[in-house]
């Protein structure tokens, strides 16, 4: 059969682009030309035939199936960064690795490199009279002191030393510092930190974190320096007190910029205020894609809260935080700590998941 | 664990939840939010028209092309326009996982006759056509085959299927005419 040339209108007419006029006259077509009608037939038993096609009806075992599929695959997705995103890190480092090794190669046939930038050591400043011995066993370098005053600085390079001063009544373990202790008559008197921070045992049932900037006595738990100098001048004025922090179990958790650090109130109404407060800052970083930052903040909120409804909270998400920033080793430790405390926690699955998957 | 953060990351739920929220907009903004129980909802609604719309389009793997449809919609739930009704969207984004799979019509059509072969079976009026059907929607380029599909089987209007895939309307109909004209051709000449 001959086509016919308004062809057009009826593939016009089905697709809905026709109106008014151009409507009725295509209709009025259709009715007498046979060459369309035909076509318009056809066209009908295609779109029919279209919508038969991959209609069958999913089981309803396979769309329940289905849906707890895409369920957890959006879950899993919220937990683990992007395969692009993986993908665009794999490629930068890749990229910045042969970087610096073309830049190794140029520039190590002209210039001699030094053999190491920064090593290990220990610097100790006694005060006149104070008694102490040095040690070291395996990795750690111990430092027992029975007497007077030590300014201890420590300078870390690459390896896993790490120092311990003993005092008769305390254990101060260093963690990346230049700090002060002082004994009297077997009892430590203070210890003062000036950078990085340590973390104090036997002051109380748990660890203390005293912060570069904190000072610990025994009478008055951890006081900012510079009030405590200042309030050896201004009697009756109070120095501003921070509440002690409880350290994280974990050994190697991220340093606390005393800045980050929230500090708590004396009531317990506004220090659950200030816990929600802090909370909301760190999840503000998490929201925001600031991982490290958020961990860092999670682990402050943990070391100022350790009694806050929202500390388990916290502990999954520094988990989640260190994960999606790259710190496998700190993640393993995050989460080793999440497990510890909380064996039947909320989220104690998604974290034994988190620290198989490495 | 605290109610706020339980509001952000909901465990992964067994059952679709009772109360439904009608508005598709509201329902991708809650997706949007990190709400996996809308999630559910969404998949509920249109998980059925998603799925037989990848079969019509791709064949093979078309579950995994329509979980992949909604797991790019949550991705890009927090850009919806805001309509009452997502299908056209969610459609589009299925149109685009087809595209970007870009199957060669050799696997298409063997598969297609596996799925003609293992479907439930649907009554047909013409068995023979369905089975041509199929063998000439597998010829198309992927590109005519999604638009004719978008436009035949799924009954989008031509301004929408421009907007889901980022083309300019005229594009829409050039390729709508053109993949019938070749399908016709395929089917035989009785067609043409």
């Amino acid at each position: 059969m001959k086509s016919c040339d308004s062809q057009w209108q009826t593939e016009a007419l089905l697709e809905g682009r026709l109106s008014g006029k151009a409507l009725r006259s295509a209709e009025r077509h259709l009715e007498s030309c046979d060459s369309c009608r035909r076509h318009h037939q056809q066209a009908v038993q295609i779109r029919d035939g279209l919508k038969e096609l991959g209609g069958g009806q999913p089981s309803e075992l396979d769309l329940r199936r289905g849906r707890q599929r895409l369920l957890a695959a959006a879950n899993q997705g919220r937990l683990q960064p992007s395969a692009r995103s993986s993908r665009r890190k794999l490629i930068l480092a890749a990229a910045v690795f042969m970087l610096a090794g073309v830049l190794w190669v140029r520039i190590g046939t002209r210039l001699p490199f030094p053999h190491e930038t920064t090593s290990y050591s220990v610097e100790i400043e006694a005060s006149a009279g104070a008694e102490y011995a040095r040690s070291t066993v395996a990795e750690r370098e111990l430092v027992n002191l029975e007497q007077g005053e030590l300014k201890v600085s420590v300078v870390h390079g690459s390896g896993e030393r790490t120092l311990l001063v003993r005092t008769p009544d305390l254990e101060i373990e260093d963690q990346g510092t230049v700090f002060s202790v002082r004994v009297e008559q077997r009892k430590t008197v203070f210890v003062r930190v000036e950078e990085g921070r340590v973390a104090l045992r036997g002051a109380g049932p748990r660890p203390v974190l005293i912060e570069a900037g904190d000072s610990w006595s025994p009478t008055q738990a951890v006081t900012a320096a510079k009030e405590h100098q200042k309030g050896s001048d201004a009697v009756g004025v109070a120095p501003e007190a921070h509440e002690a922090k409880p350290a994280p179990a974990d050994a190697d958790a991220p340093h606390i910029a005393p800045s980050a650090a929230p500090k708590l109130h004396p009531s317990a109404s506004s220090a659950a205020a200030t816990a929600d407060s802090d909370f909301e800052v760190a999840m503000r970083a998490f929201r925001g894609g600031s991982w490290s930052q958020a961990a860092q903040l999670f682990a402050a909120f943990e070391a100022q809260h350790p009694n806050s409804r929202r500390s388990e909270d916290a502990a999954y998400l520094r988990v989640v935080a260190l994960q999606r920033s790259g710190q496998s080793a700190q993640m393993q430790a995050a989460a080793r700590t999440y497990l510890a405390r909380y064996p039947n926690g909320f989220r104690a699955k998604e974290v034994q998941a988190l620290s198989a998957s490495k | 664990m605290s109610a706020p953060l339980k509001a952000q990351l909901k465990l992964v739920p067994s059952e679709p939840r009772a109360e439904t929220v009608e508005n598709d907009a509201e329902l991708l903004r809650q997706v949007a939010a990190g709400d996996l129980e809308a999630l559910g909802q969404l998949y509920d609604r249109y998980f059925p028209a998603v799925l037989a719309f990848c079969r019509r389009a791709a064949g093979q793997d078309a579950e995994d092309l329509a979980q992949e449809t909604f797991l790019t919609a949550v991705r890009a739930a927090p850009n919806y326009d805001g309509r009452d009704v997502c299908r056209p969207w969610l459609l589009g984004i299925a149109a685009r996982c087809v595209l970007h799979k870009r199957r060669s019509f050799a696997r298409l059509q063997a598969l297609l006759q596996r799925f003609a072969q293992g479907a439930p079976a649907v009554q047909h009026p013409d068995p023979d056509l369905t089975r041509r059907l199929e063998q000439a929607l597998g010829e198309l380029p992927a590109t005519k085959r999604v638009v004719l599909i978008l436009a035949e089987a799924e009954g989008l209007t031509g301004e929408e299927i421009a907007k889901q895939l980022g083309i300019p309307v005229g594009t829409v109909w050039t390729r709508l005419h053109h993949a019938k004209r070749q399908l016709r051709g395929l089917l035989g000449e009785e067609w043409t």
